[in-house]
């Protein structure tokens, strides 16, 4: 099992090392340039916009997971669908529907006469598109882990005197610390690995001036930055790894109780809930896909060399599934042999895999052009080696929700089954997958979402001719097609929104 | 249950292998006629083409079906950023699959030149363009090209009142009345030209001089150009052809505008489009009728009536209403020079204008 | 191989990273005997009883079942191979099955069509007749601890290991159980190993108790020779309680404040082992120590006192409930024994 779990961080590695490879061959002052206060500044910078980006995410998906799965919030299937689709939407086009929506000129403006809009360039406006864009990366590992957990816990709290409140917030939330911090880990990364709404928001984060040195073929340039990024994530990681060694493990002695947990009532706070609810589903949602239907209305002229809408679709939803697919068979490895040591050496590989995820795509897809045009021809452009590029984009994600559900899992059970006669694959698969089985296909929903709509390594990587939405709407709205873009969009977004729906409707149904 | 997990998943891995099949069967084309390589015959080279396009799609492939319809060589477009594509180059080297790199700029071109990649272009091929376009050693070819100019309010301005320089803005006289799109990539490039022929000083003191006149900042070309017709500015600092594509689509109905190339200067800068072809290409014969269509007046025609861009092969007429090259006096630049956009973007940083 | 013992353990040592859990430890457990390994928390009875699962890998030593090898050196046989049957503490019940499908999980081997009567007559053994189709979340402690029984004993075991068995039930539950349990290990004939910490535990349901203190076990026997002749004043307090009273020894005989006894221990200054029972409140005319009452607790069936004799402190004294002494009282303390009696060497034995 190491070498399985091993694999995917090998590969992984793999980018470093082009890009040592790539910062050695520039002059010196290609390495030298990273020692300069600007650099400094640009470490600072994005560093506190991870930071910032992290926070409001959970300000935001804590409470609403909260809200879809312990309370007696109405609607709440309905709402835990919706409020995780923010997921679907490229960042590109987030960002610039909300432009569109709330800057200058905008359609608010228009709509409500004003002529001077706050100007949402800058730190403010992509902190604000990134939350909205990003927080179901920590609504749906937090929610997953909170239809998991042990109810009797709170039940001892509420007989020792705690409100319903009280007692989960003193026994459950702490339990879903794992869940919560693989979270924050994750929307950090997304935050520093992020180009599009950067780039449409001109905020200088390390990506976007990664992409600027790649625009000026100062690639050695470029390589020593990514390196830079790279001991960054290193160090948010391992921040994330001595956090968690101060907490034991609370694996729970009993599995979740079917039926679901107690729900809390929320009486007169029923009302400010769905207000809430209502509100963040507006802004992340609503005003995009709002933006975007308008804009397809409106139209534009028809492109006459634009693929056919349905292949579009299938070549997208194929790239998605193969990479969800794949990531759901090589997480398991890489995420038991994690969560079964207390940290350590056992949880490398896992965290050397956030090293991909917070790297920008073209980092990656160019360290594969290079590797697979000269190592491996045949493969190179070819699906394979395109799904190898998202896989090590996105594993991170699947890896991040399903690690934490299998610490969850007291060993002892596993344990039974060997001694029952089940040799230790057939024990794991007999004894501990079905218990599993929520958070990973969470996890490879994640990533069905993010590969369908990612950009720039798909540019890259993908058999020429091969076109998906995501590409074709770049290319569009390149050119000014922004009718067409518009229904791209909204194709991308439906793309998401189906196997979506289906994992929080068969969630539901199995806590039934 | 788990079971059924599995049923699901195998199913769906099925039922999609197909599409893998599908697509495979186009690349195994590609592999055909990667094997024959080794032939120098021409009559032995692949009747295929792959070429890395920097340009949209909805402008070029009509060109590329043209062609293989004339001469019954496929041609595999894969497009992408100009940027993205020269750094793939870059990195597949010696073992790129692609036999032509066409590119929306200039910069690029010149990226790739610089690393040796482009192979010489036979003298005949570039008999028609004039020099100031191709690629040092004739290692790339001019297809289109831009120009830079000052678009202005026909309604307030005449071109006596304008400046003969791009350095005349610079006066108070213009404060508050000129528009530019700093982000936009054309206005980058020519900074990084201004930087150039003229040195970084110069550049400097030109933005740090437009930006004491408070001009009106505009995301793209396109709504500076629709401002300055309507009055908003009076001058906007664009590429040629957004003035006549505005024109066309207002159609009869009056667009207060035209452009204006300061003579002689910086300020009428033009940017090519331009294509090569690579050391690596295994059909490079082809490849030289291929540009050598991309040159032809059909080809060229396409340019300059659907795009209103300047045809640079000789003969060609450029469309109604733009000024042809020979009456612009452009500045005396290597054009594929202008890739250092960095630097560009620290000074741009610098003078507050980005 | 007959005369081989279902278990045999050598000279096993365990440690963990720095800490040392087991450090040569030999066992031999014959066929059909239930013996229990008694000691305190982190005496290294659970690593024990898990090296016995192959849940864990001795450093150095052997383990045998059945005469086989199954750890040593190089040789390791996998859990599912041992034929061993293991229940948790936790009981470890797959909360998605239910009772049968839990029960009938280690069946894999049995031919398909016997596995309804097999499952069916194990929770026949443990009293669950009827509960196939319930959910382990839908059962009480003592009904999963039945379950988590039947599915370990279903797969007919060559052995059986149980960790804590019962320290997860009320006390109630606890004895009624622990009588059923033993008649049907009894019954069964299966050679038994289980952990406990509960001193009743063990010597109510063990023919044979391993006391285990600081990695090693440190006495093993028939409950009353662990019980009435412990070798040391730890082995002595880990199965029940300790009075331990100044003396002087010679020969077979010891001098005390109470008394003199018989019995066996070094000679000299010594401190002599009585046991709460052993002691008791005299009877008018008896001549005792005289002591003074520091606590009292009343259980009804009796009531136990803590008195303070001499240089003795604490001593545990039982007496009728009826007894009217409370705490400050005087009494006199007199011996209930005539049996020998042990004793070790004053000062501090660990």
């Amino acid at each position: 099992m190491p070498v399985a779990a091993w694999l995917p961080a090998l590969l992984v590695l793999v980018i470093p090392a082009w890009l040592f490879l790539r910062a050695s061959q520039g002059q010196a002052d290609a390495l030298g340039q990273l020692f300069t206060g600007e650099t400094f500044d640009l470490v600072l910078r994005s560093l506190g916009f991870a930071a910032a980006v992290a926070f409001g995410a959970v300000l935001i998906a804590v409470p609403l997971a909260f809200l879809t799965t312990r309370t007696d919030l109405p609607g709440r299937r309905f709402w835990a669908v919706v409020l995780a689709l923010p997921l679907a939407l490229p960042s590109y086009v987030g960002a610039f529907t909300l432009i569109a929506a709330f800057g200058h000129g905008g359609l608010i403006a228009d709509l409500l006469g004003v002529q001077e809009m706050p100007d949402f360039y800058g730190f403010w406006g992509a902190t604000i598109a990134l939350v909205l864009l990003g927080y179901p990366y920590v609504f749906l590992p937090v929610r997953a882990a909170l239809l998991q957990v042990d109810p009797t816990l709170e039940e001892s709290a509420r007989v020792l005197g705690r409100s319903p409140l009280g007692a989960f917030t003193s026994t459950t939330l702490p339990l879903i610390r794992p869940a919560l911090v693989a979270g924050v880990l994750l929307i950090a990364l997304y935050a520093l690995s992020d180009f599009g709404a950067v780039s449409m928001l001109q905020f200088d984060t390390f990506t976007r001036v990664i992409y600027t040195q790649h625009d000026s073929f100062d690639r050695p340039g470029a390589a020593a930055l990514s390196l830079l990024l790279v001991v960054v994530t290193i160090g948010v990681v391992l921040l994330e790894l001595w956090m968690r060694r101060r907490r034991a493990s609370l694996a729970s002695r009993r599995g979740p109780r079917p039926g679901g947990p107690p729900l809390i009532a929320l009486g007169a706070w029923k009302v400010p809930a769905l207000l809430f609810c209502t509100l963040i589903a507006t802004l992340a949602l609503i005003v995009p896909v709002g933006v975007a239907i308008f804009w397809a209305k409106s139209g534009g002229n028809t492109c006459e060399y634009c693929a056919p809408l349905g292949e579009l679709v299938g070549h997208t939803v194929t790239i998605a599934t193969y990479t969800a697919l794949a990531a759901m068979v090589v997480v398991v490895a890489v995420a038991r042999y994690a969560s079964r040591g207390a940290g350590g050496w056992r949880a490398l590989p896992d965290r050397i895999l956030y090293l991909g995820f917070a790297l920008p795509g073209i980092v990656i897809a160019l360290a594969l052009v290079f590797f697979g045009s000269q190592t491996m021809p045949s493969l190179y452009q070819t699906m394979p080696l395109l799904i190898v590029a998202l896989l090590i984009r996105f594993l991170p994600q699947a890896a991040d929700t399903l690690r934490p559900a299998m610490e969850r899992i007291p060993a002892s059970l596993e344990e039974s089954a060997r001694t029952l006669g089940d040799g230790p694959v057939r024990a794991f698969f007999r004894a501990s997958a079905p218990l599993l089985v929520v958070s990973w296909l969470a996890g490879g929903v994640m990533v069905f979402l993010t590969a369908a709509k990612e950009l720039p390594a798909t540019l890259l990587m993908r058999p020429t001719g091969y076109d998906t939405l995501a590409t074709e709407l770049w290319d569009l709205t390149n050119e000014g097609y922004f009718g067409e873009a518009a229904t791209r969009s909204l194709a991308i977004i439906a793309v998401g929104v189906v196997p979506m729906v289906l994992l929080v409707v068969w969630t539901e149904r199995r806590r039934a | 249950m788990t079971r059924s997990i599995f049923c699901v998943a195998l199913v769906a891995a099925v039922a999609t292998a197909p599409l893998t099949g599908c697509e495979k069967e186009s690349k195994g084309g590609d592999e055909q006629a990667a094997t024959p390589a080794g032939a120098a015959d021409s009559a032995a080279e692949a009747k295929q083409l792959t070429i890395y396009v920097g340009r949209s799609k909805a402008m070029v492939q009509g060109l590329f079906d043209a062609f293989t319809k004339q001469t019954g060589i496929t041609v595999n477009a894969r497009y992408g950023k100009t940027t993205a594509l020269a750094n793939t180059l870059m990195e597949e080297g010696g073992t790129s699959p692609a036999d032509l790199f066409f590119a929306q700029d200039a910069g690029a071109l010149g990226a790739i030149t610089a690393k040796g990649m482009f192979a010489t272009l036979d003298p005949n091929l570039l008999a028609k363009v004039d020099k100031r376009f191709q690629g040092r050693d004739a290692t790339w070819v001019g297809t289109s090209g831009r120009a830079r100019v000052v678009t202005y309010n026909t309604a307030k301005l005449t071109p006596a009142d304008l400046p003969k320089t791009i350095e005349g803005f610079t006066d108070p006289a213009w404060k508050g009345r000129i528009g530019w799109p700093p982000k936009n990539a054309s206005f980058q490039a020519f900074v990084t030209a201004f930087r150039k022929l003229k040195g970084d000083e110069a550049a400097e003191k030109w933005l740090a001089g437009i930006k004491a006149n408070e001009p009106r900042v505009y995301p793209k070309n396109t709504p500076a150009v629709r401002a300055v017709a309507a009055g908003e500015v009076d001058v906007a600092f664009v590429n040629h052809y957004y003035l006549h594509r505005l024109k066309k689509e207002a159609g009869d109905a009056p667009f207060a505008a035209a452009n204006y190339h300061p003579p002689g200067d910086i300020g009428s800068l033009m940017n090519v489009a331009g294509v090569g072809i690579l050391k690596t290409a295994k059909a490079p014969k082809n490849a030289a009728r291929l540009i050598e269509f991309l040159l032809s007046e059909q080809a060229q025609a396409a340019f300059a009536g659907k795009n209103f861009e300047y045809p640079l092969a000789a003969g060609v007429k450029v469309h109604d209403g733009v000024v042809p090259v020979e009456k612009l006096k452009l500045p005396q630049l290597e054009l594929g020079e202008i890739g250092d956009l960095q630097a560009t973007l620290k000074l741009l940083k610098k003078t507050k204008v980005l | 191989m007959s005369g081989a013992s279902a278990i045999q353990v050598q000279a096993i040592t365990k440690s963990f990273g720095s800490t040392r859990v087991l450090g040569g430890v030999d066992l031999e457990v014959s066929g059909g005997e239930i013996i229990a390994l008694l000691g305190p928390s982190g005496c290294g009875k659970t690593t024990l009883l898990r090296l016995l699962a192959g849940l864990e890998r001795p450093d150095e030593g052997r383990v045998a079942l059945d005469g086989a090898v199954v750890a040593e050196g190089g040789t390791f046989v996998a859990p599912e191979r041992r034929g061993v049957g293991l229940v948790f503490q936790d009981y470890a019940l797959f909360p998605q099955r239910t009772v049968g499908d839990n029960v009938a999980f280690g069946l894999r081997r049995l031919p398909k069509s016997e596995r309804p009567a097999r499952v069916a007559a194990v929770l026949e053994r443990v009293d669950m007749t009827g509960y196939g189709d319930r959910y382990p979340h839908e059962l009480s402690g003592g009904q999963q601890q039945r379950v988590a029984l039947a599915r370990a004993l279903a797969p007919k075991p060559g052995v059986l290991l149980l960790d804590e068995p019962f320290s997860n039930l009320d006390a109630g539950l606890r004895r009624r159980l622990r009588m059923q349990l033993g008649a049907l290990l009894r019954d069964l004939g299966i050679t038994t190993v289980f952990v406990t910490h509960d001193q009743d535990e063990a010597l109510g349901l063990a023919d044979r108790v391993a006391v285990m203190v600081g990695g090693v076990i440190a006495q093993v026997g028939p409950p009353g020779e662990v019980y009435e002749r412990p070798m040391s004043e730890a082995v002595a307090r880990v199965v029940g309680e300790v009075n331990l009273i100044a003396g002087s020894a010679r020969g077979g005989t010891v001098t005390t404040a109470l008394g003199t006894f018989q019995g066996a221990g070094p000679e000299g200054a010594v401190e002599v082992l009585f046991r709460p029972e052993h002691l008791g409140v005299c009877a008018p005319g008896e001549e005792g120590a005289r002591a003074i009452v520091s606590a009292r607790e009343y259980l009804g069936r009796e009531a136990h006192l803590l008195v303070d004799c001499g240089e003795s402190r604490d001593l545990a004294v039982r007496c009728e409930a009826a007894a009217e002494i409370a705490a400050g009282d005087t009494i006199a303390v007199c011996s209930r024994t005539s049996s020998p009696l042990v004793w070790f060497a004053a000062g501090r034995v660990e």
